[in-house]
């Protein structure tokens, strides 16, 4: 009985030889040498395609082979050896933060647990056949399929792909457009006007805006002088999480700097002259001259837009057919022929906000409930997830949100809970909590948190 | 020529179902096997070797031990490590005690205690049992 004797002694790896868990924040990336001990569990040959490595795509394949065992085998496709955290990137537009720290290498899914990473991207979904082509042209055939492409942008406000890229970067994906909205807003003087955008919800990580706004203005005020602004134009009604936090902050903290404009329409943006017009809540056109715009433009899953690869494989099921709509105690695609296929993270519609801590939770989710049906049996059927995420509202000071989401099997939704996990409170809906201050010890402790989710996200 | 009986994956996987279940959690960090193998008495189903077509491989007759309390307390890792040994902290061997605690503190002050209340009473112990083995 030699079968995967590999298999069966790693479980017995002791736990501290590989704890790779305590990390500090300089570009992360787990002792090649250490070997995660994995699930013993007696499933065997079953393959599983991961298609995109950010936070979803990353936990669930990590999650996959930690909890199904060596005879799992998991292939992340994904082109970059190297993962950018958007998490925490507003720190670098303050200055704070260098944009390397927030750089994870990707190769500890591989070493530690066997996770077989394809350099590529999917570009086609063969749903009747069971495979997956690369952009390589190369085919590879799955028993489950696990998507988390993540998002791409529209074009909007009369914007282009290059424009974000060069001159108006939205920078909501952490990268190059990171570093040069940085050096803009770096290059600001005194009475400059720095002029931001939220798109209507859905949006990935949905207090992010307003973190960033005050990040920027807090900076703009200590850097530059008392007389720039930041204008924040959102296409909401209102602010879209952590509204006590945020309106306490724009009123008191960053007061006279941050100008809140909600319910903002038609959005026009010069990228050569960067003037912004727009038409404000009571319907009056309005035009801003902008030092420095930061469009956060409208965003929907990766590959749903016409002929793109997931639209051509009818997986972008929503109502706008802008993502995936699945069923939440398996992220399986409810998608008419789409059996067998996950969407997780920001691409997939959920009930839950779409973030990268999010994310990491559905991907657990996710690989729980393939690895009982791999093995015959069903998802579990009270899954919950969890929301926490910290804030900077200054170079120094952070505020915090928390949810935790309880399974409602009538709705078959996901819905907060509080008060010993009600969903229903006092015949309310229950709410997310909102630190009740903004202060240095939750900024600390932002930083143990972020270490910590990288940590298990991806090593 | 003699037929050669060749090893089914089923017949493997029920032969290794036991030690498979104790192994399963040890590879989580150690713990009491009776413990464990009580857990897995209450939880146990094995499962039919029948398979849907949707699968290439042939399925596995393994007998899976309830995942319930570790996919529960896998919220618990972004904050406490993959394993509950780092982050803001060592939960590993917490009495239920400890987490029932936070229901009593106000959510907004205590990002532990807001998390906490979010679970049923249930569900905290099915966390706590699982992180003490």
């Amino acid at each position: 009985m030699g079968l995967a004797a590999g298999g069966l002694t790693a479980g017995l790896l002791p736990l501290k030889g590989w704890a790779g868990d305590d990390e500090d924040d300089k570009i992360p990336s787990a002792s090649s040498t250490s070997v995660a001990a994995l699930a013993s569990t007696g499933l065997s040959g079953q393959r599983i395609v991961v298609a995109g490595g950010g936070m979803a795509g990353m936990t669930a394949a990590k999650y996959l082979r930690l909890w199904g065992g060596s005879g799992v085998q998991v292939t992340l496709v994904e082109p970059d050896a190297v993962y950018t955290s958007s998490i925490m990137s507003n720190l670098v537009l303050n200055g704070s933060r260098n944009i390397d720290s927030l750089r994870f290498k990707r190769d500890a899914l591989t070493t530690k647990y066997g996770v077989v990473r394809k350099a590529g991207q999917v570009v086609a979904v063969n749903a009747s056949a069971r495979t997956v082509t690369v952009s390589d042209q190369s085919v590879l055939p799955y028993d489950r399929l696990v998507l988390a492409p993540g998002v791409s942008f529209d074009d909007a406000y009369g914007l282009t792909q290059a424009d974000y890229e060069t001159r108006t970067p939205h920078a909501w994906r952490a990268g190059a457009q990171t570093t040069l909205l940085r050096s803009q807003v770096a290059a600001m003087r005194n009475g400059d006007i720095f002029v931001m955008t939220i798109p209507k919800s859905p949006y990935r990580c949905p207090p992010g805006p307003y973190e960033r706004a005050c990040v920027v203005a807090d900076y703009l005020k200590r850097a530059k002088g008392p007389n720039c602004k930041v204008l924040v134009l959102d296409e909401n009604l209102a602010i879209q999480a952590e509204r006590h936090t945020f309106e306490l902050a724009f009123s008191t903290l960053h007061a006279g700097v941050i100008e809140y404009v909600p319910g903002v329409s038609h959005i026009v943006i010069d990228p050569t002259t960067r003037r912004v017009s727009y038409v404000d809540p009571v319907g009056g056109t309005q035009v801003v001259p902008a030092r420095v715009v930061n469009p956060i433009v409208p965003h929907r899953a990766n590959g749903s837009v016409a002929g793109g690869w997931l639209a051509r494989a009818g997986l972008n099921n929503s109502a706008d057919g802008r993502w995936a709509n699945v069923d939440v105690l398996s992220y399986e695609s409810t998608a008419p022929g789409a059996l067998g296929i996950h969407v997780i993270g920001d691409a997939a519609s959920c009930d839950m906000p779409k973030a990268g801590h999010v994310a990491n939770q559905e991907a657990k989710i996710c690989a729980d409930a393939i690895l009982r049906l791999l093995a015959g049996g069903q998802p579990f059927a009270r899954p919950v997830a969890n929301s926490a995420c910290y804030s900077p509202i200054t170079a120094t000071t952070a505020s915090w949100l928390t949810a935790v989401y309880q399974h409602d099997a009538t709705e078959r939704k996901m819905k907060v809970a509080s008060n010993g996990g009600q969903t229903l409170v006092n015949g309310m809906p229950a709410a997310a909590t909102e630190s009740s201050s903004i202060d240095g010890d939750n900024f600390e402790n932002m930083s143990i948190w972020f270490r910590t989710l990288m940590a298990d996200t991806s090593a | 020529m003699s037929k050669q009986q060749i090893p089914r994956r089923h017949d493997i996987g029920r032969a290794l179902g036991a030690l498979a279940l104790i192994l399963n959690l040890a590879a989580c960090g150690g713990g009491t096997e009776s413990e464990a193998g009580a857990r897995i008495a209450e939880a146990r189903s094995t499962i039919a070797s029948a398979r849907s077509a949707s699968s290439g491989a042939a399925t596995a007759a393994v007998t899976v031990p309830s995942t319930d309390g570790r996919l529960l307390a896998s919220n618990c890792s972004q904050c406490h490590g993959t394993l509950g040994t780092s982050g803001f902290g060592e939960i590993r061997g917490s009495d239920s005690s400890e987490l029932t605690e936070f229901a009593t503190r106000t959510a907004n002050r205590n990002i532990m205690a807001a998390h906490a209340q979010g679970y049923t009473p249930e569900q905290l112990q099915a966390i706590a049992a699982y992180l003490r083995q």
